[in-house]
């Protein structure tokens, strides 16, 4: 059963604009999964309904609602990955739809390359969950992190971490590929009453990017989504 | 007129007709008497026309008939009768005790009809005074309640007025309202000073009750400032033909009553229209807002169409020609420069509406520098960006809106490959940091710097004027917006931005850096490492 999801991969893309919606139709379709295309959340809600579909690439402006909404019901059934469409300069709106549960956003205008990278992504993160894998062994550039033995290495020199920047780098790598807002990462390694001290976070990301990165100025993993929060990526895509 | 004065004068001398009327009656009327009463009795009946009189006709009615009565007990009543004689000297005190009752009496009772009088006056005056204040609290604008102070003043005090107020356009001077009377330039320049005095320092107060009193061609008139409860609000003017100081300083505390209502009343209402332009200024920012918004969308709804068909053709099966491929890359890149200029646009229209409010953090400048980097709209492959930041200050905290600060530094980036100079094969850009003290405050400049030809500094100092590009001739995208963008975000975070010729690799080359106060971090706790 869980194979026949791989074999047919069906994506759903919600978007109004019709030349949008058929380019990307277009560059999904050329590389090989089945597309369907919504125009409104009354659409997408009734190709939602009539087959499964393995991921969903979603415009907030929609004619007849607004796309946080839909999130929010799709996400109250199901945990299907949601690439939300947005300009740059929304970045309240990119954080309203990470925290009503989408996995990433892309920012208009985007190359397909940067789409298809995206989808790709997500369609593998979602293979591991649904497959149940969690190897206890990552590996991203150089960095090896062993979650079983708690034991990371930089090209075969073992790195010290802190309590906090360990905790911080195995929910990163738990989440790959998702972009996780401040807030969700305050709330997760600090607690509730640590939302205000964003720059904790941003003090252990540099921490991090020291310890783990070629380059802490042009990081290749620990990206920052600037306004919104963090995106941990396993190779360069 | 005459009818009136004729029957208010009889009117006076009735009590003392009266009196001699009521005395007369009773002497008369108690001398029968005598043959059954004693001279004793009769003199307590006397005593009581005495009392009588005293209360009903007051102090002067009530002496009279004291002197009439003990003359006419003298003279009927006492040995030998029909005589002023008086044999026994007794009867002096009869006499004055008569006197004694009716001056006492009389003036009990007057002093008693004196507060009745002015309590009711007091009484009628508060009810005045309030139904005043009601009407006050129902005026619409500054002439209602011009109109009806006027109108009290005129009815209750018979005095003509003026209300001024501070002019909407210059807070320091004073404009009539309206006025019964044309208001005269010196009038209009003496309330001026009055209040100018009152809004400068606030305890200036002498003795308020002879204060404003003046006299002129036969007309009084009085200045009462209209305190409010924050400051001065204006002057009420008050007028009255002839020489009236008395009258005026009597009707004082009523015209200081009214001048702080009128002043309360001036004081809501400009209140009320701070409420009013506060709800407009608001309403005509989220609308500023919402167009910016949908016009971005807009904008950017065809641009993301356009890029995304640029881009497809590299997808085509079969292969598109190679011509036909350099053409969509190149209509990619002039896609996203068009992106960003229209980004560029919307952030200045916001940033000059006074729509954006920083959103300051706590940011360590690597991930300032690092951001900015990665939201470079040109492609990194054909340019080597060296970045130098001294290890120490890696982690250095910095408090400024990260988003809008990646602009700045993505702009100054962006200039740097879009105008480099560079004679190597690649573009070379270096970005660079350092912490400079300045007695107590300390600096961070930013710098981001290529390779230029060298400036002057005519072309230095206007770089970051509105519209104005270096190299007019060359051909690159941009318009000159991005640089005054820059400047406004700097300068919205108390920094500074700048350009200078340095040197790079040898070459000569543009710097252009930002100076940010570095200012005090919050603090944080560093736990052990495990």
């Amino acid at each position: 059963m869980i194979d026949s999801h791989i074999e047919v991969v069906r994506i759903l893309v919600v978007e109004d604009q019709a030349d949008i919606a058929q380019f990307i139709q277009k560059a999904l379709q050329h590389a090989g999964w089945q597309v369907d295309v919504a125009h409104s959340i009354a659409q997408a809600q009734i190709e939602l309904r009539n087959q499964p579909v393995q991921m969903i690439l979603l415009d907030l402006g929609l004619p007849d609602g607004d796309g946080l909404d839909l999130i929010a019901n799709i996400r109250s059934w199901n945990q299907t990955p949601i690439v939300v469409l947005s300009a740059r300069d929304q970045e309240s709106d990119k954080i309203k739809a990470l925290d009503a549960g989408a996995d990433d956003y892309l920012t208009k205008p985007f190359s397909i390359n940067e789409l298809l990278a995206r989808v790709r992504t997500q369609l593998r993160r979602w293979a591991q969950i649904d497959k149940g894998e969690n190897a206890p062994v990552v590996q991203f550039g150089s960095v090896v992190l062993d979650r079983q033995q708690q034991r990371i290495t930089r090209d075969g020199v073992v790195v010290h971490l802190t309590q906090i920047e360990y905790q911080l780098l195995c929910h990163l790598v738990a989440h790959a590929g998702q972009v996780l807002t401040h807030q969700q990462l305050l709330k997760h390694i600090w607690g509730q009453s640590y939302a205000e001290n964003a720059h904790y976070l941003r003090i252990y990301m540099s921490h991090l990017r020291k310890k783990l990165e070629r380059n802490p100025t042009q990081p290749e993993h620990f990206l920052t989504e600037t306004g919104v929060g963090y995106r941990f990526v396993l190779g360069q895509e | 007129m005459n009818i009136q004065k004729t029957s208010i004068k009889s009117f006076q001398y009735l009590p003392w007709l009266l009196t001699v009327g009521v005395c007369a009656l009773t002497i008369f009327a108690s001398l029968p008497m005598l043959r059954w009463v004693e001279p004793t009795n009769i003199a307590m009946l006397f005593l009581l026309v005495v009392l009588g009189v005293s209360f009903w006709w007051g102090r002067g009615a009530g002496v009279l008939s004291a002197f009439l009565m003990v003359a006419g007990f003298d003279f009927f009543f006492v040995e030998p009768h029909l005589s002023f004689a008086v044999s026994d000297a007794q009867y002096l005190i009869t006499f004055a005790v008569m006197l004694v009752v009716a001056i006492f009496i009389s003036n009990l009772v007057s002093q008693l009809r004196r507060k009745q009088m002015v309590t009711e006056q007091q009484a009628s005056q508060t009810a005045a005074l309030y139904s005043f204040s009601k009407d006050l609290m129902r005026a619409l604008n500054l002439n209602e309640v011009a109109q009806i102070t006027t109108g009290f003043v005129r009815q209750h005090l018979g005095f003509s007025t003026c209300v001024l107020s501070a002019s909407p356009n210059e807070p320091t001077r004073l404009v009539a309202v309206n006025s019964e009377i044309p208001l005269k330039m010196v009038e209009t320049i003496a309330a001026e000073s009055l209040y100018q005095q009152n809004t400068t320092h606030n305890d200036a107060h002498t003795d308020e009750h002879t204060e404003g009193y003046f006299e002129d061609e036969g007309q009084s008139s009085m200045y009462v400032l209209l305190q409010g409860s924050t400051r001065a609000r204006g002057v009420l003017l008050v007028h009255a033909m002839g020489h009236k100081f008395q009258v005026m300083r009597d009707a004082r505390p009523i015209l200081d009553a009214v001048a702080s209502m009128v002043a309360i009343a001036i004081e809501r209402l400009h209140y009320i229209e701070v409420a009013n332009q506060h709800q407009w200024q608001m309403e005509s920012e989220r609308l500023r807002g919402s167009i910016l918004a949908a016009l971005s969308h807009d904008i950017r709804t065809p641009l993301t169409a356009m890029y995304g068909v640029a881009d497809g053709l590299h997808w085509l099966e079969p292969k598109p020609a190679a011509q036909v491929l350099d053409a969509a890359d190149k209509l990619c890149e002039q896609t996203l420069q068009l992106n960003r200029m229209v980004g560029n646009l919307l952030d200045f229209s916001k940033l000059h509406a006074g729509q954006v409010r920083l959103q300051r953090e706590w940011v360590p400048l690597d991930e300032v520098i690092g951001s900015s980097l990665r939201a470079l709209v040109q492609p990194l492959h054909d340019v080597r960006v060296d970045v130098n930041v001294p290890a120490s200050l890696s982690e250095l905290l910095l408090y400024l809106d990260p988003v809008l600060f990646e602009r700045v530094l993505a702009n100054l980036l962006d200039n740097a490959i879009k105008y480099n100079a560079s004679t190597l094969k690649e573009k070379i850009i270096a970005i660079d940091a350092q912490v400079q003290q300045s007695g107590t405050e300390r600096d961070c400049v930013i710098r981001v710097i290529n390779p230029a030809q060298h400036l002057s500094e005519r072309q230095i100092s206007e770089m970051f004027t509105l519209f104005e590009r270096l190299g007019i001739e060359r051909t690159e995208l941009g318009t000159g917006l991005g640089l005054s963008i820059c400047r406004t975000i700097v300068t919205a975070h108390e920094g500074q931005i700048w350009a200078e010729n340095t040197q790079m690799n040898g070459q000569d080359a543009l710097a252009v850096c930002v100076r940010l106060p570095v200012g005090t971090p919050p603090e944080w706790h560093e736990e052990s490492a495990s």
